[in-house]
């Protein structure tokens, strides 16, 4: 078409250009630390950009050996980030059917955004006292709750807009008038139709449980419920000499989160646009 | 909606009152709570003594807030004069793009993809002294003098921790101004190029103006991202050497749970919550004010 023709061709270049120094400044660090990890000391000493000569795989089975945990871990910030999806999904989609089709009150629905706006460390201290006072202190139910509490609001956010415009009235209506309850209504029409809505809030709790830090450090670190994240950061004070093993660290870390990416791009682009946005 | 509206009481016991209970012990009592507990003694063993307003005039007192304070206010600044233009530039840039569109989406978007605390650990190994790329970058120019020991110096260890911090940000701002440009209806662009509209020219004289309550939401955010900030301080260098590389909530996670003094950690969790609504309130106000002058 002519829109071709008018783009002058140096600015083209000059698009082509900022563009590839981004993404290489997007990359690189992450191919760099990649490539480190199949190294050992010596060679990334002398060699840090040169590519693994000999290959050596040492740095992971040494991760496994040292870091006995790390499967575990694993498998925790998967219980985790799971977990904390089941419920809030539920929890905030039985919610958002309410306030978007049953009563839409705005003054409910704006207590449930308060969540959204403060910054978590301002309840971190009663939080923490709150799943101490309970026994849940180093427990996976305790770090599940807090994940649970935290993740709501951008939940009930999301699903209660979607359902608002994208939910008809009609079928609703017409299930109540045929006589079905409310329950059925929710699980057969409702959670069916707010698929779309439930998968992109659903990602975007998913990765920020996933990625979560500091909650998981005052509940669960040093136990047998640790995460992944910690796990691996105890390789920066114990062996914080053996940067081959860092850096194969910082790969076990970033490996499941980029298949995610990988597979689900859409989903995960409009889970971190669609609060923002619309908002 | 008349025939759902009848169940009205039996569905907010059933789908609400569970949820909001849990919501509001949890997150609405908590604001009180830490509140309560800014204006007590409390060694987070034995029970808290109420002590007025002590917490905070010592922290106002104290040298280490300062230096925190404006640790946080520098990184607040860098992030918004960095994140949120590039974030602008970039997305257009990939918005223009045809046949590339998806890999260079998919490249811009991947640093926020990884976890704050991976993308830190990475940093550390690409500013380490003695290998990391940085100083051999500086070498390799013959810019010896430049090398630097950027996570224990304690003149640079702030610019340091930033530098993940703008590498996150930058990814979230293009992601988010790619979505508002993406709004922007196709024949306002296509017209501007049938009249022979410069791409730059469509940057400032369209795009810019167009998008412009999408940045206010970017700047918003990245406020909010700021005083959230705590990975990548705390895995770089603990917040050292000292607190020249603390943020508040780096402060506040040592007061609290290193020092275990749960009073003095209440008052900078509420200092933190403070900024935050303060910021938010006011970025808004300048919004508004905005759009009524259009």
């Amino acid at each position: 078409m002519e829109k071709g023709k008018l783009r002058a061709k140096t600015g083209n270049i000059l698009k082509h250009a900022v563009l590839l120094i981004l993404a290489m400044y997007s990359v690189l660090p992450i191919i760099w630390t990649l490539l480190n990890s199949f190294k050992d000391n010596s060679q990334i000493y002398v060699h840090p950009f040169e590519w693994p000569d000999p290959f050596i795989v040492e740095n992971y089975q040494h991760i496994l050996t040292t870091i006995s945990i790390l499967p575990k871990a694993f498998f925790n910030s998967l219980f985790y980030s799971a977990g904390t999806l089941i419920f809030v999904l539920l929890l905030g989609s039985m919610v958002s059917f309410y306030l978007a089709k049953i009563a839409a009150k705005s003054t409910l629905q704006t207590y449930f955004l308060v969540g959204m706006l403060i910054p978590i460390q301002a309840i971190i201290i009663p939080l923490f006292v709150d799943i101490r006072n309970m026994g849940l202190n180093g427990t996976k139910p305790g770090l599940l709750l807090v994940y649970v509490v935290i993740n709501l609001s951008f939940a009930i956010f999301i699903i209660t807009n979607f359902m608002k415009t994208s939910l008809p009235d009609e079928i609703l209506e017409a299930a109540v008038i045929d006589g079905c309850s409310l329950r059925s209504i929710y699980f057969r029409i409702v959670l069916p139709l707010s698929k779309s809505a439930m998968a992109t809030a659903g990602m975007f709790v998913f990765l920020n449980v996933w990625q979560e830090f500091l909650f998981a450090m005052i509940l669960v670190n040093g136990t047998e419920n640790t995460t992944l994240n910690l796990v691996t950061l105890s390789l920066r004070g114990q062996y914080s000499s053996d940067q081959g093993m860092i850096a194969a660290g910082v790969v076990v870390m970033i490996v499941p989160t980029l298949i995610i990416y990988a597979l689900f791009q859409e989903q995960v682009v409009k889970g971190l646009t669609a609060g923002a946005v619309k908002g | 909606m008349s025939h759902l509206r009848k169940h009205k009481g039996k569905a907010f016991l059933g789908f609400v009152v569970p949820t909001l209970i849990l919501y509001t012990v949890f997150v609405i009592v908590s604001i009180a709570i830490s509140f309560y507990y800014s204006l007590t003694d409390w060694n987070a063993i034995t029970p808290p003594v109420f002590a007025g307003f002590k917490n905070y005039r010592n922290l106002l007192r104290d040298t280490d807030f300062w230096i925190v304070i404006m640790n946080t206010i520098k990184q607040l600044a860098v992030v918004l004069l960095t994140s949120v233009p590039l974030g602008l530039v970039f997305s257009y840039l990939i918005f223009r793009t045809r046949k590339m569109f998806k890999v260079y989406r998919f490249v811009a978007f991947l640093p926020v993809i990884l976890s704050a605390s991976a993308v830190s650990l990475m940093f550390t190994l690409v500013f380490n002294g003695d290998f990391g790329p940085v100083n051999s970058v500086l070498s390799f120019l013959g810019l010896e003098e430049l090398r630097q020991n950027w996570l224990s110096d304690p003149n640079i260890v702030l610019f340091t921790v930033m530098v993940p911090m703008v590498y996150q940000s930058t990814a979230i701002t293009t992601i988010i101004s790619l979505a508002g440009i993406q709004m922007v209806p196709d024949d306002v662009l296509e017209s501007a190029m049938i009249d022979g509209a410069s791409s730059v020219r469509m940057f400032v004289n369209i795009v810019v103006p167009m998008v412009k309550n999408i940045t206010f939401t970017n700047i918003i955010l990245m406020t909010s991202n700021v005083f959230k900030s705590f990975e990548h301080s705390y895995v770089m260098t603990w917040g050292g050497p000292g607190v020249r590389s603390s943020y508040l909530s780096v402060y506040l996670y040592q007061e609290s749970f290193q020092k275990l003094n749960f009073g003095k950690g209440s008052a900078v969790a509420i200092i933190v919550l403070s900024f935050a609504l303060l910021f938010s309130v006011l970025f808004n106000g300048v919004r508004r004010f905005r759009n009524r002058e259009d």
